[in-house]
């Protein structure tokens, strides 16, 4: 990778980092309707949403993978 | 008088003439035909038409109503499209079955009695297996036969079901069942009928058969197989079961645990048969909550699925189209040489559930259902499975086909055919026009949601803030690679049951009644058959040589024997001997 791509790449992430950052903030200048308690917290949407990310992340690697990988030809023996 | 005819008739009596065009007159008639079949769609009214009676039965082929009319248009519209995504394929079979399938499962979502459903919803299996057996491969035989065993158990189930119901009520109409019907003892044939749906739904444990046929059919054939079967199973239970209970917790668990798969998954049809199963789920759950909400939310979801997932089962259709893998761990950077196909993907992608796309449109009604039901934990589980779903088939699919390294030789390039990219063109454009003109579908719904507010500042903040951090995640997760890497290997489903139970079943047949055959063989062919041969072949001999003769005589007559020169009238009276002696002893046995 040359350096020109490697500093697109950084603006990109530089660019995801500030969209993340003004959609946590605009939490601050909406008007709520919440039907449960927990959506009073602030950020609580994008912290359950990477949370529920890292679980299947994790879920998947370390619980379900080792419990059901098998060879591909499994089934063609 | 009737100026229409019956929705399924127009597709599957004009699926015939495919095979006699060619060139561009066919690829003209196979986009008109869905077309003309549309059009008649929209001439019918609400109200029961068809009105016949088989072998006294009365049967209702036609009813019409808001919701059936919203299925019936979302099965019109990913039919054409998908005959303009298939033009480049010439596979007459597979055409032909397809759209009879498009046509049977008009006749499923019509049906206005439990006979004529019957009849097309076997239609539907039937048809599906032959699409999948037309991708030709080891693969997709294995697949298509499985996809009919289960399909048949199912519907027979049904078939028992609605039996039992006929029986007991006299009444033949399709309408509202549910699982514990008051007045009549119909418990057994509700759950029969509820579970003959609910193998078409995907429900756990029933679900193989999605992730097993849909990756194995051709990349033309999956986008009507995963438009079809299950959509037209959650219409059914929306019309038969709404409000059931269970449903919300078979939902639930259909929304999550095939996320989980869908993240260790290589093969990126598999994964999106996954993501089909999590978001049908979503509808189960809607038809459990069964308030008007709900079941609009269910109808409504059910519209922006099919385009959604049409159109991701499209853009990962072209991409092995154009270069013959559909492995995440063969695929990788394709988005420079297919840029319309990349532009596709994400729009699918986005349509999931982000604001502006349809996808919002109908998720939140859900999920706002379950909130406005006082379902926290239904709610929670909705909420997780919008963000997963839009992990696994959302990021995850547009990463490892489009991004992502590529670790075996370079790729074939070039972009998808124009009629493909037309297909995809046609689909994003609903599943954006949805998304902006959310009123357009709501008015369309069986239940009045007028009074709902999709575009709030608060939830279309929310919602950007559950996605984008879903994001997050999953590019910390590539970063410092905590993602479960794609590799080569299957993973274990339920289907392993009857997959390696008929396996073992043949085998241990195979052991068992072959020594058993082997054992008499041993015993009765080659042992005591011989030995009673060996016995009646020189038994005139024997028995001549206890005759009173002197012992030159005996000699003589053993000679002539050896030689074959005895006299035939003395193995002739040998035979009449045994003869009479059968007989004598049948008598006396058929006497006592």
């Amino acid at each position: 990778m040359n350096t020109q791509q490697t500093e697109q790449r950084k603006l990109l992430f530089l660019l995801f980092g500030v969209i993340l950052a003004v959609i946590l903030i605009l939490e601050l200048f909406v008007e709520k309707h919440p039907a449960f308690k927990v959506e009073y917290w602030f950020g609580f949407n994008a912290l359950y949403g990477f949370l529920a990310a890292a679980v299947l992340m994790f879920g998947g690697r370390y619980i379900l993978r080792p419990l059901v990988k098998r060879k591909e030809d499994f089934y063609n023996d | 008088m009737i100026s229409f005819v019956h929705p399924a008739l127009i597709m599957m009596l004009g699926a015939l003439l495919i095979p006699f065009l060619r060139g561009k007159t066919k690829a003209l008639y196979m986009v008109i035909l869905p077309v003309i079949s549309l059009n008649n769609l929209l001439f019918i009214g609400d109200g029961s038409y068809f009105e016949v009676r088989f072998l006294d039965l009365p049967l209702t082929l036609l009813y019409m109503d808001k919701m059936s009319f919203v299925f019936g248009l979302i099965f019109h519209i990913i039919t054409i499209a998908g005959a303009i995504y298939s033009l480049q394929n010439k596979d007459n079979v597979q055409h032909v079955f397809a759209f009879f399938y498009a046509g049977a499962v008009q006749g499923v979502i019509f049906a206005g009695d439990m006979l004529s459903l019957f009849l097309f919803w076997e239609t539907l299996t039937v048809t599906a297996a032959v699409i999948i057996w037309c991708n030709r491969t080891k693969e997709a035989r294995g697949a298509g036969f499985r996809y009919i065993l289960v399909h048949a158990a199912g519907g027979l189930c049904l078939l028992l079901g609605i039996v039992l119901r006929v029986q007991t009520t006299g009444d033949l109409s399709f309408g509202e069942i549910g699982l514990f019907p008051e007045g009549h003892d119909l418990y057994l044939s509700s759950v029969l009928i509820f579970i003959g749906f609910g193998v078409n739904a995907a429900w756990p444990f029933l679900h193989a058969w999605v992730v097993d046929a849909y990756p194995a059919a051709s990349p033309t054939g999956t986008i009507f197989l995963a438009a079809f079967t299950t959509k037209s199973a959650v219409y059914v239970l929306a019309r038969a079961f709404p409000g059931t209970e269970a449903l919300i917790l078979i939902g639930a668990v259909m929304a999550v645990f095939t996320l989980f798969y869908a993240v260790i998954e290589n093969n990126l049809r598999r994964i999106l048969a996954y993501a089909l199963i999590n978001q049908v789920g979503f509808m189960m759950v809607a038809i459990g909550i069964g308030t008007p909400m709900a079941l609009s939310g269910a109808t409504a979801h059910a519209f922006s699925h099919i385009l959604y997932k049409g159109l991701l089962f499209m853009s990962i259709g072209a991409v092995i189209h154009v270069t013959g893998k559909t492995k995440a761990t063969d695929l990788g950077g394709l988005y420079h040489a297919m840029p319309w196909t990349f532009a596709f993907c994400c729009i699918g992608a986005l349509a999931m559930s982000a604001p502006l796309t349809c996808g919002f449109v109908s998720k939140s009604l859900i999920v706002s259902a379950a909130a406005y039901a006082e379902k926290p934990v239904i709610w929670a589980i909705l909420l997780f499975s919008s963000s997963g779903v839009f992990l696994v088939a959302g990021l995850k699919v547009i990463y490892f086909a489009f991004f992502g390294k590529k670790e075996t030789s370079p790729l074939p390039q070039g972009e998808a055919p124009l009629n493909m990219r037309l297909a995809m063109a046609f689909i994003a454009f609903f599943c954006i026009a949805v998304g902006v003109f959310p009123d357009k579908l709501y008015n369309l719904l069986p239940y009045d949601v007028s009074d709902y507010h999709l575009y709030t500042g608060a939830h279309v903040v929310l919602q950007l803030q559950l996605l984008l951090f879903t994001g997050l995640a999953f590019m910390l997760f590539i970063r410092f690679k905590l993602y479960p890497a794609p590799i080569n290997a299957i993973n274990l489903d339920v289907d392993v049951f009857y997959r390696k139970a008929g396996r073992f079943f043949a085998w241990s047949m195979d052991k068992i009644l072959n020594g058993l055959n082997n054992s008499f063989n041993q015993l009765i062919h080659i042992g005591a058959a011989k030995t009673a041969a060996r016995f009646f072949a020189n038994a005139p001999m024997h028995l001549a040589l206890t005759l009173p003769i002197s012992k030159d005589n005996k000699i003589l007559l053993k000679k002539r024997f050896k030689a074959e020169t005895s006299a035939i009238g003395l193995s002739i009276a040998m035979a009449t001997l045994f003869l009479t002696a059968f007989i004598v002893l049948f008598i006396k046995i058929t006497n006592t």
